[in-house]
């Protein structure tokens, strides 16, 4: 097991580096001159002179791999750079939003979560009744729903209809409620398909039968399908999460929430390249250390997979 | 009939619209071990299941009887609630019996709390004499364990321990042996017929290995195509098989001494009995013509012996009138 | 069990409904440009989000323009966007898969370590990022959706290969000299073609959505070119005022994404296959 988890830490050090070699790369290879893109975006004007004295304090006129391990070093020690537009640090603007988007994100998973584990053991385990097309065609709906469209919709009959909801959302409980619902809904959705799917056909192995021939109560057997069920249900949660960050983006910025994902969108619009660099950077060691944190866990709900070492 | 502890009489079961088995009768006593042979599709898994009552079987027609009581008339729920009490499995696979990724500790205890028979102070050391009954001297590691990462003889032995821990009186097994190594076949072989003798514990244990039912069973019962041809005791029935079918069956056994086994030309239909005739006939080398309308019945040929064919009761009738019997 | 035995039949027939559904919608934003009322582009001041009448069918923006030109233009961006990302996607990687598969060594590694590297970023994270950073247009658009989308199909059909090249008849095949790209066109696609078709009709809603998201958030396809997503982003601020402006794009898109991935459930149950995990 040990071994294990070691193997799964150098690979995720390899990761790490092409993570972070592309997405300095990423910002490297935009268009324009980011010493032009720095000065645009403070509103200063750009003479040859200004360019040039920007370049050289910024370090671009050195060699891209030094540029890059400059970068990676400062980023081991937390630091990302300042932000073009106002001059904070990056990973300071970061570690603000990130409890805003921590907020929205764990509750919309949780809420999906806790409303779709229910439902697809019970559409599966009573397949074709009412209860079962109701929710299968209700699932479809939500999965098919992009999250900007919701998030409209929500807006539009909570707010300006039924005046249920305030437009512009606090940073209160009640103005978490439409992302919460924007983000959960199709994330909900899919969860009910594909648990339910993998329910089905652990319900249809060899064990399931034997347990019943048992006389092992139903409870019993549930929880043994919801134990090798596991694996796939964590599997399809951790795909969630990058769900969850992208989509935060698009609803938090809708919603004015003010977490990583506005934080990027706004960044983008300003060309704020430091702080996208940083946000790209940011999500995706999270999204890695949490499918690392699911792998392992893998081999704790089935123990074949530490010898053979899991994943695809 | 006093120590009748199973009996089924014109048992007819399958999974859909048709019987997989038909018209199957017999009788168990206390201690017993029946052996149900025959190739792949004759139904024989099937009868085991519906014994089990397991869900997806269908009951068509017949009884079965246990310890007495009729069980076949009683709701599903009860029958099953019954049958799960009092009788014990062991199938070819350990992944048809157990979950492959939980210890047999946990799904011991989960059997056990289902029967009401847990308790927490006495469970350690019932699963210890348990174990040793069955030969796992090492019972604690083997409790802690998966199924998957044990071979298949001790999964087999965990099984019978399970059932000897449930204190089940019969012991329905389908093809216990047939997944394991040669040497380990006679192992487990060897634990059944123990169970028997020292335990008394009654079983039917379904299977293609003449060898097998040789060694272990009491009765033999042959079937074919959904149908019982042959039942009788083990000597009887292997020495003087008074079925076709029964017959070519033993004579298709390898032998070590350089003999080329006999084979059937064809192979057994996959459709379960049919209504009117019997099955054998178009494969039969004794078949006459008026065999493919005769209603199937098992003919006494001898003293708990019987056979569906009735070739073989008048080449009995005439022998005995021969005076050669 | 009797459901089963019952519906193949009928699933059948969904499936030909499905597909003549999709091949409408394919048509319509195909024909498009003949079926507007109205030209997409003409703004005019005095039509100002108004209600929907006889000369505009689903009203107008705040521009003034025709909402069911626009909506029909629109059909022509997001479907034609989505479909042929998809197709492109799917070529490039079921190939990549399936040289992955079948020679292993060095190409598997390439393979399989880029689509490692890139499926380390959340999907939408990344496409954001490029579409950010590039500018917007559709070509962008669908760059940043591209760059992480082949990697599905890759890693399906290199699965599905490595299964498959232990089945006996492909020993066959090689041992009676076949080459390897008579054995990959003839005997493996073939036999992967059907949950990689699954997984492609899934697809097309999602990176439809995806590029219509990427247009709402203005990376994507911008104005005044009519998509979707950045019809809806454009017409919000005037929600209370016109609806419509908001409404019919927005049905337009659920109507066509759920078209779609209900065909690529049809496949599914018709075939018979997994369609693997829906990203």
């Amino acid at each position: 097991m040990g071994k294990y988890i070691l193997r799964r830490l150098v690979h995720l050090v390899f990761i790490m580096i092409a993570v972070s070699f592309l997405t300095f790369l990423l910002m490297y290879l935009s268009p324009g001159d980011a010493a032009a893109k720095k000065l645009n975006a403070q509103g200063v004007a750009v003479s040859e002179e200004v360019l040039e004295k920007t370049r050289e304090s910024m370090g671009l006129n050195r060699p891209f791999l030094v540029q890059y391990a400059d970068w990676v070093l400062h980023a081991l020690q937390g630091d990302l750079g300042v932000s073009y537009k106002d001059g904070f640090p990056v990973a300071e603007k970061l570690y603000k939003a990130l409890r805003y988007t921590a907020i929205l994100a764990l509750t919309s998973l949780a809420l999906a979560f806790a409303v779709a584990l229910p439902l697809s053991i019970l559409t599966a385990l009573y397949q074709d009744t009412l209860l079962d097309d109701i929710t299968r065609f209700f699932s479809f709906v939500g999965n098919s729903l992009p999250n900007f469209l919701i998030s409209v919709l929500l807006m539009y009959f909570l707010c300006v209809r039924w005046h249920l909801l305030p437009l512009v959302a606090n940073q209160s409980v009640k103005g978490l409620i439409m992302p919460c619902l924007a983000l959960s809904i199709p994330i909900c959705g899919r969860f009910i398909r594909q648990f339910r799917a993998e329910i089905l056909e652990q319900l249809g192995k060899a064990y399931v039968s034997g347990a019943t021939l048992r006389g092992v109560r139903q409870g019993y057997v549930l929880k043994n399908v919801l134990h090798n069920s596991s694996i796939t249900i964590l599997t399809i949660v951790g795909l969630s999460i990058g769900t969850l960050l992208g989509g935060s983006v698009v609803v938090e910025t809708i919603f004015r929430w003010p977490g990583l994902g506005k934080l990027a969108m706004d960044a983008i619009s300003n060309r704020d390249y430091p702080v996208i660099q940083g946000f790209v950077l940011f999500t995706a060691t999270v999204y890695v250390l949490i499918n690392l944190i699911i792998d392992i866990a893998y081999t704790w709900i089935d123990p074949r997979l530490r010898e053979t070492g899991g994943g695809s | 009939m006093n120590g009748e502890i199973l009996s089924v009489s014109r048992l007819t079961v399958g999974y859909g619209e048709h019987p997989e088995a038909a018209d199957v009768s017999f009788s168990l006593q206390k201690g017993e071990i029946l052996c149900l042979v025959g190739e792949s599709g004759c139904g024989k898994s099937t009868v085991l299941k519906a014994l089990l009552a397991a869900p997806e079987i269908r009951l068509f027609d017949g009884t079965i009887t246990l310890e007495g009581q009729v069980i076949s008339e009683l709701p599903d729920k009860e029958r099953r609630a019954l049958c799960s009490e009092k009788m014990g499995i062991v199938f070819q696979s350990p992944e048809a019996t157990f979950n492959p990724i939980r210890s047999y500790r946990k799904q011991f205890i989960e059997t056990l709390k289902s029967h009401g028979r847990y308790e927490r102070a006495a469970f350690d050391g019932q699963v210890e004499q348990a174990f040793l009954k069955v030969e796992l001297t090492d019972w604690k590691r083997v409790l802690n364990e998966c199924p998957y990462a044990l071979s298949g003889g001790m999964n087999q032995r965990v099984a019978l321990a399970l059932a000897l821990l449930l204190e089940q009186e019969i012991l329905l097994c389908d093809e216990p042996t047939s997944a394991l190594d040669a040497t380990i076949q006679l192992q487990v072989a060897k634990e059944l017929k123990r169970l028997r003798d020292k335990n008394g514990v009654t079983q039917i244990i379904v299977t293609h290995n003449l060898a097998l039912a040789r060694f272990l069973a009491d009765h033999i019962g042959v079937m074919y195509a959904g149908r019982l041809v042959e039942l009788g005791r083990t000597a009887d029935v292997l020495r003087e098989p008074r079925h076709p079918y029964t017959r070519s069956l033993i004579e298709a056994i390898p032998v070590l001494d350089g003999r080329m086994p006999v084979g059937l030309p064809g192979s057994p239909p996959m459709t379960g009995p049919s209504d009117t005739g019997c099955e054998f006939c178009e494969r039969c080398p004794l078949a006459k013509e008026d065999c493919a309308g005769r209603d199937y019945a098992m003919q006494q040929v001898g003293d708990g012996h019987y056979a569906s064919c009735c070739e073989a009761k008048q080449a009995l009738q005439g022998a005995q009138k021969e005076g050669t019997k | 069990m009797k459901k089963r035995v019952k519906t193949r039949e009928h699933l059948r027939r969904r499936l030909i409904l499905f597909l003549i559904l999709a091949g409408i919608l394919v048509l319509i934003s195909i024909l498009a440009p003949l079926l507007c009322p109205n030209d997409p582009n003409a703004t005019s001041a005095a039509n100002m989000n108004k209600p929907p009448c006889a000369e505009f069918p689903f009203g107008t923006d705040r521009y003034g323009r025709c909402v069911c030109s626009r909506v029909l233009m629109g059909s022509r961006t997001s479907i034609y966007s989505a479909v042929a990302l998809v197709a492109i996607t799917f070529v490039v990687g079921m190939a990549l898969g399936m040289l992955a598969g079948w020679y292993g060594g060095v190409i598997d590694t390439l393979v399989m370590r880029t689509a490692d590297v890139l499926l380390a970023f959340p999907q939408m994270v990344l496409a954001i990022a490029v579409a950010g950073i590039l500018g917007g247009g559709m070509g962008n658009a669908m760059l940043a959706m591209g760059i992480t989308g082949w990697t599905l199909y890759a890693r399906l059909a290199r699965a599905q290969v490595l299964a498959l090249k232990e089945e006996a008849y492909v020993h066959a095949a090689r041992l009676s000299g076949c080459s390897s790209w008579t054995i990959m066109t003839k005997t493996l696609l073939p036999n992967i073609l059907g949950s990689m078709l699954v997984t492609a009709a899934t697809q097309i809603g999602v990176m439809m959505i995806g590029i219509a998201g990427l247009s709402f958030l203005g990376i994507g396809v911008t104005e005044p070119q009519a998509e979707w997503g950045s019809m809806i982003n454009s017409s919000r601020a005037y929600l209370q005022l016109a609806p419509w402006a908001v409404l019919a794009p927005a049905i337009a898109t659920i109507i066509t994404v759920m078209i779609f991935n209900y065909l690529g459930d049809c496949i599914r149950d018709y075939l018979d296959v997994e369609g693997g995990v829906e990203r």
